[in-house]
């Protein structure tokens, strides 16, 4: 069979990728190698009666031009929360809640330390505007200038600038939780927190927000869109190679042998993954090849997800259960973190970002009772004696019932997913770097294979659930074939 | 009495300072705590007949331009770099020895090179004024040029070490090396600059004193003016600028311009009343980060050693990355680990005239050794705990050597900040890191500072790189004098 | 203290009681004679009559595996897929940057199989390629090779019996009266190579000294086949040049090194070709020889036109056969026709102790062309 172009992955950046080049009149097939589509994104049953996001549990990141162009919410995306406030969670009780409210959020400093609450204002201002001045970069694939403050921020390390504005580890920590992917102490880990605040959801700078149904409502969404465009999709379909024809990309080949001609194609891989291809492998340098096997991701990640018979009661401080939620009584938890991370080992006090689904969405599990997102990062890929599900759940649970006495009583059910079967699913083989933060788009979409170009979340300056590289590959793709 | 410039401490940075300084004709004296000029660069008896450096074994290599200038060699300093550097495990050892191997070879040369493009960076960026914003968060400013020691900013020690040698035991051997008795986690994006430090200019016969004495000669021929056993107390300053030293005893030096060779810290906590300061020297004092990790023990032997190892060079005990940082996680916390990264030099087998006939001089450098414990001071049990491990050390390498100590001297971090004023025990006068590595304030590249006639030449600024820092303050000086800034 | 060691050759014994002034050098780690009784005398041999010289030290790995044919395409920059066993021929292999970090002869044994034969080792980086499809390497270098060069090197293989109609750049093995040897034609000099057994080195030596008697044969050391490479215009990595160690190092230009020629651009697979073809359009040197109005060689100078640098001389050596001193030179295009006058400075040295300049030429490679075989 034969298309104008074929997108390999249907996550969110393939589909977003997919139903712009068919917009553009190109006959387009997808091929998803798992049975269904969505990859990260996933709203699925766990337990009876309860659903939950299976990984992927808050948006931050949605390309807002895509949502506009695509029109996904005429095709069904509605959002069950908007704006979640930022709440650290405690075990004295002390929980700080940071929400878009300047004032509001002072006061709630103020209990920490007064001085932390007449910088936050400050602080939050020059962060948001710095992080706006970088959209340019990160938004659009002709971005090339960035601020001057950026500079700095390339070489300080998140845990240093903290200190260097706040004295209160609850401030400190709250923001840390943030910047997950890399160690407080890397040098440019600054530039997550700048990156987060630079995204836009529901018209609103650096928020948060929960689909209504789950994440598995933007794939719903999406495909909707794809297919009113007249995108193909074959599921089932593992691609193993590029096909190519005169050193250019031709199509692909399927596992079974079948041959698929395009003369484009996107595909959601690393440059890593596109390694593992002959043609990838034929088309690198071997230095280069050498240093890509050498990048491996340092750090993995969790999921678990909880069924609760009733609505989680947090002790001390009152938080609003919309929120997003860190658990970490310092910075220096996620440093421990991330050392404990690279030894393979896993660490005392478990790195937490918990989210209520069903608080703004109380379809998701039967009346009165509760779905429990917790993800879990960052995480060693392997640990000694290999991974023990029921042990990390546990771990979590009693992490959480530290700060709401009783929920562990309350889970009726627990699904987990550990590194290994995250791997699995060959989500999540992204390498997080500064430098990858402040390289082009081109440099992270092209390749050495003309033709072949990548969408997926490893071209994203971040690893987030976006489809912002979905939409700029297809723009880049459908320029080049122009030519 | 009146002086163009006053130099506050006669370490290398000081000396080197004063005579170039005085060299150019500039009216210069040097006012030292200590009744002895030279800091670390010191050679001293800890034991009856026996005698070492207590602080470095070793420093920086000292830039070839100012080692002409300063004379060195025809004025007693004899540098001789160690021929060999050695790891031992329990089981094997891992030897290096200078042009051997090749590819390490070639990694050693890549990385001097880089090292001195980045200490070459930081001199231009003297002549022209940094970019970078830190206080406020955002400014419009031209954008940053690309700095020669980003590629390691962004690399680990681990993986550097990993890509560029790949034996494994030659990559711990070299991360041990490169720590040189700071600490660091090797696998944190980061650690790599530490390779800026590979290098040194080697022993010098007759001990580091040597190094002193050819300086302190340099700078009384220069017409520098010592003033030792004299402790500065304040640095005078009206109307935004610097105009003298006041002294313990009541007096005070008048200068045009005051070059400080104490770190960032000690600069404007000890010498300055905190109220008094503008606001961007409070906020970056505030916010610099000490990492004082470096303890030494000195041995004495009443035998001369045979060993396992080649005992011309430094001896790595057991390098481990894992264990590296480890150390640090520990350090981080306030804990002394189980494993201390140790290297044991053998100083007395280069340099006969440290111990007497027939017997011999160990010193050993325990890195990750934290300044403030969290359970308390360093009481005489915790110095034990690093005496334990460093005579464990000397028993791994030089078996039976440890029934010939007569006498184990322990030097924590408080008792360097004690003897060199470095704040924490801080060796380095700071924490080696990216955004340390340029100056605090953008309008004032290093050596200057936002306060009129006060120049900054800590060791912490030569980037690895002995005296660099005095030279550097004192060109600055010359000129700020000769165009009239300072009158 | 590691006792030193001579890592000797195959033919060892013989070149040490040939070597009269006990001049000795190492290449590649071994140890070979620089020359016997005169370097230019060997070199004469050569050139006139026939020599035999002592080639072991030359780097060799056989690569082997169902793959192999797929590795050789993306390492090397011309196409060996219709290399027939039995041949050979001579390619480069570049950083991914561009630059030159090889030459070799690739010769095909089998149909997985295939023998990498380069003056200087690169292993770390043939080991690495190769590990990701599979191929085995084997290194060759205990066998002994002897190159037999000379008009009269067809006569003296025809006088030892080794009879083999083989085309240049074709290899055999053969029986030869009971050892067994490998019969090859790579050499740039047109004559034989001998690769034989480390046990058989001294039988095979003799063999050939026996029948090449009446013709003059002469053993070279390394410096006369050095005089030899010169006069032909042939550059060896670490000789003549260094070798891109940098796996994305930009430079040595194969272009400015006259070996361009063994690049075929249609070959679409070869590392580092996209960077190479971007580069080759500004790289604006040369390869070209220089003949010096002196007997003093003047190694690595710069040549001046009018007074203005255009390029610099590589090796120099003073030639017996062209009686001057000659050097390659790495020249800028706009001054590089045969005959333009240029100036060099000669170096001092201990015989005469002071700075002279002199006229130089610039001629066409080679200096010399390979004398044809004389068969009586």
């Amino acid at each position: 069979m034969s298309a104008d172009a074929i997108v390999v992955g249907a996550g969110v950046n393939g589909l977003v990728a997919a139903t712009y080049l068919a917009q553009a009149g190109r006959k387009v097939v997808v091929l998803e190698a798992k049975d269904r589509l969505g990859g990260a994104c996933r709203t699925a049953s766990f337990a009876s009666g309860f659903q939950g996001p299976t990984l992927a549990h808050a948006l931050y990141a949605l390309d807002p031009r895509a949502v506009a162009e695509l029109k996904l919410a005429r095709r069904g995306l509605k959002f069950a929360v908007r704006d979640m406030p930022l709440v650290l969670l405690r075990a004295d009780g002390k929980h700080l809640v940071i929400g878009r409210d300047v004032r509001a959020a002072a006061r709630a400093i103020a209990v920490h330390s007064r001085a932390d609450a007449e910088v936050w204002p400050r602080f939050r201002r020059e962060l948001f505007d710095l992080a706006r001045a970088m959209r340019p970069f990160w938004w659009d694939e002709a971005g090339k200038k960035m601020p001057a403050a950026i500079g700095m921020l390339h070489r300080l390390g998140l845990a240093a600038w903290l200190d260097s504005q706040f004295e209160s580890d609850a401030v400190k920590a709250a923001l840390a939780g943030d910047a997950a992917p890399l160690s407080p102490l890397a040098p440019g880990s600054s530039l997550l927190l700048v990156w987060r605040a630079a995204q836009e959801m529901c018209g609103l700078q650096g928020a948060s927000a929960i689909p209504l149904g789950g994440p598995g409502a933007l794939i719903d969404a999406l495909t909707a869109a794809a297919k009113i465009a007249g995108v193909e999709f074959r599921t089932g379909v593992h691609v193993s190679d590029i096909l190519m024809k005169d050193g250019a990309a031709a199509g692909t080949v399927l596992d079974s042998g079948d041959e698929i001609a395009a003369s484009l194609v996107l595909a959601s891989f690393s440059r890593r993954q596109l390694l593992a291809t002959r043609a990838g492998r034929a088309a690198f340098g071997f230095s280069q090849a050498a240093e890509l096997e050498r990048s491996v991701p340092a750090a993995a990640s969790a999921k678990v997800l909880l069924a609760l018979n009733t609505p989680p009661a947090f002790g001390g401080i009152a938080v609003p259960l919309r929120g997003r939620f860190v658990l970490a009584d310092r910075v220096e938890t996620f440093v421990t973190a991330h050392a404990a991370a690279r030894a393979g080992r896993l660490p005392e006090e478990l790195p937490m970002e918990i989210v209520f689904p069903t608080v703004g969405d109380p379809a998701l599990a039967p009346l009165g009772q509760h779905v429990v997102s917790i993800r879990i990062a960052p995480l060693p890929r392997h640990v000694t004696g290999g991974w023990d599900a029921a042990r990390l759940a546990a771990k979590a649970i009693a992490a959480l019932d530290r700060c709401a006495s009783g929920l562990a009583r309350h889970v009726t059910a627990a699904q987990v997913l550990t590194p290994d079967d995250i791997a699995a699913g060959a989500e999540d083989e992204c390498v997080e770097s500064v430098e990858r933060m402040l390289s082009h788009w081109p440099s992270r979409i092209r390749t050495p294979i003309d033709g072949l170009f990548l969408c997926g979340a490893a071209s994203e300056p971040v690893g987030a659930v976006s489809g912002r590289a979905g939409r700029i590959a297809a723009a880049l793709a459908l320029r080049e074939a122009a030519r | 009495m009146r002086y163009d410039a006053a130099i506050i401490g006669a370490g290398a940075e000081g000396l080197a300072a004063a005579a170039l300084l005085a060299a150019s004709g500039v009216k210069t004296i040097v006012v030292e705590r200590s009744e002895r000029a030279g800091g670390r660069a010191t050679t001293r008896e800890f034991h009856p007949g026996f005698r070492a450096s207590p602080f470095v074994d070793e420093l920086p290599p000292i830039p070839a331009d100012i080692h002409w200038a300063l004379d060195l060699s025809r004025r007693g300093a004899i540098f001789r770099p160690a021929p060999v550097s050695s790891a031992i495990w329990p089981n094997r050892q891992n030897v290096l020895r200078r042009g051997d191997a090749s590819s390490v070879h070639r990694f050693l040369g890549a990385a001097t090179e880089r090292a001195s493009d980045i200490r070459a960076h930081a001199a231009r960026e003297i002549d022209n004024a940094p970019r970078h914003s830190f206080f406020p968060l955002f400014k419009a400013q031209p954008a940053p040029a690309s700095w020669p020691g980003e590629g390691w900013m962004a690399s680990s020690l681990g993986e550097v070490l990993a890509r560029e040698i790949g034996d494994p035991d030659t990559a711990a051997h070299l991360a041990a090396a490169a720590l040189n008795g700071r600490t660091a986690d090797p696998l944190v994006t980061g650690s790599a600059l530490h390779l800026s430090t590979l290098d040194s200019s080697g022993a010098v016969t007759g001990g580091l004193g040597r190094l002193a004495d050819a300086l302190i000669a340099a700078a009384r021929e220069a017409g520098a003016e010592l003033f030792l056993g004299r402790d500065a107390t304040d640095i005078r300053h009206a109307k935004g600028r610097v105009t003298g030293v006041g002294l313990a005893d009541g007096s005070a030096i008048e200068a045009r311009a005051v070059i400080s060779t104490l770190d960032l810290k000690r600069t404007f906590l000890s010498f300055f009343q905190w109220n008094a300061l503008p606001k961007e020297i409070v906020h970056a004092v505030g916010n610099f980060r000490m990492a004082g990790a470096t303890a030494r023990v000195l041995l004495a032997l009443d035998t001369a050693l045979s060993s396992a190892v080649d005992r011309r060079g430094a001896i790595h005990v057991s390098p481990d990355l894992g264990d590296l940082a480890e150390a640090n996680s520990a350090w981080r916390t306030g804990t002394i680990a189980p494993r201390l990264p140790m290297t044991l030099r053998v100083v007395s087998a280069a340099d006969p005239m440290l111990a007497p006939s027939g017997q011999a001089v160990v010193t050993v450098t325990l890195g990750a050794v934290p300044y403030r414990l969290f359970d308390g001071a360093w009481t005489r049990e915790k110095r034990d705990v690093l005496r334990r491990q460093a005579l464990a050390a000397l028993e791994m390498a030089m078996p039976g050597a440890g029934a010939h100590v007569i006498a184990a001297d322990v030097i924590a971090p408080p008792d360097i900040e004690e003897a060199l004023g470095a704040t924490d025990g801080d060796l380095a006068g700071g924490e080696l890191a990216a955004d340390q590595m340029s100056s605090a304030w953008p309008d004032f590249p290093y050596p200057r500072c936002p306060l009129k006639g006060l120049y900054l030449a800590g060791s912490w600024l030569a980037m690895s790189a002995t005296c660099a820092a005095g030279a550097a303050a004192a060109r600055t000086v010359t000129a700020d004098l000769t165009s009239g800034k300072l009158k | 203290m590691t006792k030193p060691l001579v890592r000797a050759t195959p033919f060892h014994a013989r070149t040490a009681a040939a070597n009269l002034e006990n001049a000795w050098v190492t290449r590649n780690g071994i140890t070979l004679a620089s020359f016997h009784t005169d370097t230019n005398d060997e070199a004469l041999a050569a050139r006139l009559r026939v020599a035999m010289a002592d080639i072991s030290w030359r780097w060799r790995i056989m690569l082997e595996g169902a793959r192999v044919v797929e590795f050789l395409s993306k390492l090397v920059t011309r196409d060996v897929s219709r290399l027939a066993p039995g041949t050979s021929l001579k390619a480069l292999w570049l950083a991914d940057g561009g630059g030159l970090r090889g030459a070799a002869v690739i010769a095909r044994y089998g149909r997985e199989s295939f023998l990498l034969a380069a003056s200087a080792p690169d292993m770390d980086w043939i080991a690495l390629a190769a590990a990701a499809y599979d191929v085995k390497l084997r290194d060759m270098r205990e066998e002994g090779g002897l190159a037999i060069v000379g008009p009269y090197a067809q006569a003296t293989v025809n006088a030892a019996q080794l009879t083999a109609d083989l085309e240049p750049l074709a290899f055999r093995k053969l029986s030869w009266r009971g050892i067994d040897v490998t019969l090859s034609r790579f050499g740039e000099h047109g004559g034989y190579e001998i690769w034989c057994a480390p046990d058989d080195g001294i039988l095979v030596w003799d063999r050939i000294a026996r029948a090449g008697e009446r013709f003059g044969l002469m053993p070279a050391g390394v410096a006369a086949m050095d005089l030899l490479d010169l006069e032909a215009g042939i550059v060896r990595p670490e000789r003549d040049y260094a070798p891109a160690r940098d796996g994305n190092a930009n430079g040595p230009s194969a272009v400015a090194l006259g070996l361009e020629f063994l690049i075929d651009p249609d070959h679409r697979t070869f590392n580092g070709r996209t960077a190479f073809l971007a580069a080759r359009e500004k790289e604006a040197k040369r390869l070209a020889g220089i003949e010096i109005d002196s007997d003093r060689p003047a190694p690595f100078t710069p040549l001046l036109l009018k007074g203005s640098a255009v390029g610099h001389t590589l090796r120099s050596v003073w030639s017996p056969a062209l009686r001057r001193a000659i050097a390659l030179a790495q020249i800028d295009v706009s001054a590089i026709a045969p005959g333009t006058k240029l100036t060099l400075t000669l170096p001092p040295s201990l015989a005469v102790p002071e700075l002279r300049t002199s006229e130089a030429r610039v001629s066409a490679l080679p200096f010399l062309k390979v004398p044809d075989p004389i068969v009586p």
